[in-house]
């Protein structure tokens, strides 16, 4: 019997199947609609799992939304509804959308497959989060779990503790619009990206400026009591503009185009000064929930723990003994969390087993095995393709991989990357730049063997579980400049995944360039800049060829595209 | 908008969802997926050429103040151009002749009915607008008397929440 987690309808789509005996399958929408992000109801992904599972009302146990539908629109609107007249083109855009949401879940789960409406749950906005916690924890009752997100059924952080018979308290809650996630995605769009996808790029910048900014923000968020002056915002009244003319006045112009100097300067500050802002709240979070519950080992959630900088910052002050933030911690990541409270719901005592972090469907349970003769030849000559991709590693290639089973968070684990040497400074300005086609200031990952991190990094062992996924930041040691220069950031900071697991592929190059007097990958995701991640063969020919990358590793071999 | 913010130096991606209502793709399919490959073709070669043509009315208003945008736009005009023109060519040598011209008329009237929907889409609104305001008005006054509390915490989670119930 399956249980199905759905995330949908506000922020990238997903689903999650698992009979919790070793099948499991998370996929993303937008690995179907090919549209970054897309947050429309999962259509295709549930075609794909009914067609590849047999999915029918027999064999499913329960599906779950990851929300209460209707009270995540009516928390919007009712902070709204407050000042109808001032808040008006929000809120009729908002009444608008009241059927393009989630309310009517029901109905078009109904249009795939016919299924009891007893079997349809929802679990809470928050608790999702939280219940995706646990994935990679083990003892549960250890742990405090915070979740911290723009907004979700209104609420914008929680604090809950978990006992050993999974009983659940929610210890404190902060309320719409009071919101350190929509205050980051505020500043965000004032610097001319994209709310929901700009962040991270809001943070990399950072790293350039000095937070000069400091007070003026501080007037804007209270860091002590997680309160929001809605001066400065607009998201409650203009559903296309976030920010109002004071953030303007105080601040000056926004959208400044920052290939000119002087702009980037003052944008750098900026983000500079909203990070430490967020730094800041964040410490005080975690101060409260200590205060609450007395643990100091903390599961971070929500879409504000992808800030890896501040992970890596927080680590410093000595606030925790213990950081872990899931690989997948926004609202993607919650289709889990829901299938999970489906299980706890019908279990009452027990949540779903997670035996890895490599969630996603396996590379043969995606395509067909024709289609990979059809664009690809293999190259490798010798039975050893390891060694041979190794050497063209060596030989300065970017090599792509597609193996194993696809990640669940928005970074590539290695089993979907692209890989070059980070010895080779040409070769990774040249994935930066003109293959992936990213801004400057963003830094590429390294991505090395456990054994071999203390050699080059150092990091506060209290978060060190976040490196298996790419979750923190860690520092770059001497050893680290004086060979791999071109992957530490502005900084002195580098975004660091190790890898563990002595079978997989990624390992066994790794260990394989040692031979050759390097120990140290790049590696990205194998997609263009703003597209989403390759999913199938199709994606994979096409994403290669636009990227003019000639090599792939599969499970089987080698391959280079062929000319069609 | 664009003048005062300068728009055009802040990110922006496509939004399919910002076109559904405006009738020009479905919502559950793309439109090849929903139509046959002739169809498609046909489809594409007359949407094209309209598309074309409003590009170049829109690319004149940008000559004068907006030179390097101008000039992209002409290069995405190259490549609607070509795409019409294959899309054309492709269903003209599958249908025959007297099918591809009727298909093709139709394809030209109905898309130019899905420009009058889009551009009335305004109107509408207009007329819609002071009916949603009375709407938004009558459910503020039930809001004010309404009293609702929220719960900052929770001692049991699990035992509290309807796992049926959407609110």
């Amino acid at each position: 019997m399956y249980y199905i987690g759905i995330s949908a309808y506000y922020h990238e789509s997903s689903v999650f199947l698992t009979d919790n005996n070793g099948t499991d399958c998370f996929i993303k929408e937008e690995s179907f609609s090919r549209i970054k992000g897309d947050k429309n109801f999962p259509q295709r992904c549930l075609k794909f799992l009914i067609k590849k599972f047999d999915l029918k009302n027999d064999n499913i146990k329960s599906i779950c939304f990851y929300e209460k539908p209707f009270k995540s629109w009516w928390e919007i609107f009712k902070y709204s509804i407050k000042n109808p007249f001032e808040n008006r083109d929000f809120l009729i855009h908002h009444l608008k959308n009241f059927n393009e949401g989630s309310i009517f879940f029901y109905t078009d789960i109904n249009k795939l497959i016919n299924i009891s409406r007893n079997k349809i749950v929802y679990s809470s906005h928050h608790l999702s989060h939280c219940l995706y916690g646990l994935s990679v924890i083990k003892d549960v009752s250890d742990y405090v779990y915070i979740t911290c997100d723009g907004v979700g059924e209104g609420e914008t952080m929680s604090v809950y503790t978990i006992d050993n018979n999974f009983k659940i308290k929610k210890l404190w809650t902060n309320f719409y619009p009071d919101s350190i996630g929509l205050f980051y995605s505020t500043i965000t769009e004032y610097l001319g990206f994209e709310i929901n996808e700009g962040e991270f790029k809001v943070m990399s910048l950072s790293s350039f400026g000095k937070p000069i900014y400091e007070k003026e923000l501080k007037e804007i968020f209270d860091i002590n009591n997680f309160k929001i002056n809605m001066d400065y915002f607009e998201f409650h009244k203009n559903p296309s503009k976030s920010f109002s003319k004071k953030l303007y006045d105080l601040f000056g112009e926004p959208y400044l185009d920052i290939r000119e100097e002087k702009n980037f300067n003052k944008y750098a500050d900026i983000a500079s000064s909203a990070q430490l802002i967020l730094e800041h709240t964040m410490k005080n979070l975690i101060k409260k929930a200590y205060d609450l519950s007395g643990k100091r080992k903390i599961v971070l959630t929500g879409g504000v723990a992808l800030n890896c900088k501040m992970i890596h910052n927080l680590s410093k002050q000595s606030i925790f003994e213990e950081l872990i933030v899931p690989p997948s911690p926004g609202d993607s990541g919650s289709a889990v969390g829901a299938a999970n409270f489906a299980f706890l719901e019908k279990s009452k005592n027990k949540t779903l087993n997670f035996n890895n972090i490599y969630l996603g469907p396996e590379k043969k349970l995606i395509n067909k095995k024709e289609n990979k003769d059809n664009f690809f030849l293999k190259v490798n000559l010798t039975n050893d393709y390891i060694i041979e991709a190794t050497n063209k590693l060596i030989n300065g290639e970017v090599i792509a991989t597609y193996y194993g089973s696809n990640e669940v968070g928005p970074r590539s684990l290695g089993n979907t990357s692209i890989l070059c040497n980070a010895a080779n400074h040409e070769s990774v300005i040249n994935l930066n730049l003109n293959l992936k086609k990213r801004q400057h200031f963003q830094p590429l990952a390294p991505i090395l063997l456990e054994e071999d991190f203390e050699k080059y990094f150092s990091i506060n062992k209290s978060i060190i579980k976040n490196l298996e996924w790419m979750g923190t930041l860690c520092d770059a040691k001497q050893t680290l400049y004086n060979k791999y220069n071109s992957i530490i950031h502005v900084d002195g900071t580098c975004r660091t995944q190790i890898i563990k697991d002595k079978n997989s592929i990624t390992y066994k190059i790794l260990k394989n360039m040692k031979n050759y007097g390097s120990d140290i990958l790049v590696n990205t995701s194998f997609n263009i800049s703003k597209d989403p991640v390759v999913f199938d063969l199709f994606d994979v020919y096409v994403n290669m060829k636009r990227m003019k990358i000639e090599f792939i590793l599969m499970d089987d071999g080698l391959y280079q595209t062929k000319n069609l | 908008m664009i003048l005062e913010y300068k728009i055009n130096k802040k990110e922006l991606s496509f939004i399919p969802n910002h076109i559904y209502n405006k009738g020009y793709i479905y919502k559950d399919h793309f439109i090849f997926e929903k139509k046959k490959l002739n169809d498609f073709a046909i489809f594409i070669g007359a949407n094209e050429e309209i598309a074309e043509k409003k590009l170049i009315a829109f690319t004149d208003h940008l000559k004068a103040h907006k030179p390097l945008v101008h000039k992209q736009i002409q290069d995405i005009l190259k490549d609607e151009e070509k795409h019409a023109e294959y899309s054309l060519r492709f269903a003209k040598k599958n249908h025959g002749l007297f099918s591809y011209k009727i298909k093709l008329a139709k394809e030209k009237i109905l898309s130019f009915f899905r420009h009058i929907y889009a551009n009335s889409l305004n109107k509408f609104s207009f007329i819609f607008k002071p009916i949603l305001i009375s709407i938004i008005i009558l459910i503020s006054f039930v809001v004010y008397f309404l009293n609702l509390k929220k719960n900052i915490t929770d001692d049991n989670v699990m035992k509290n929440i309807d796992p049926n119930s959407i609110t």
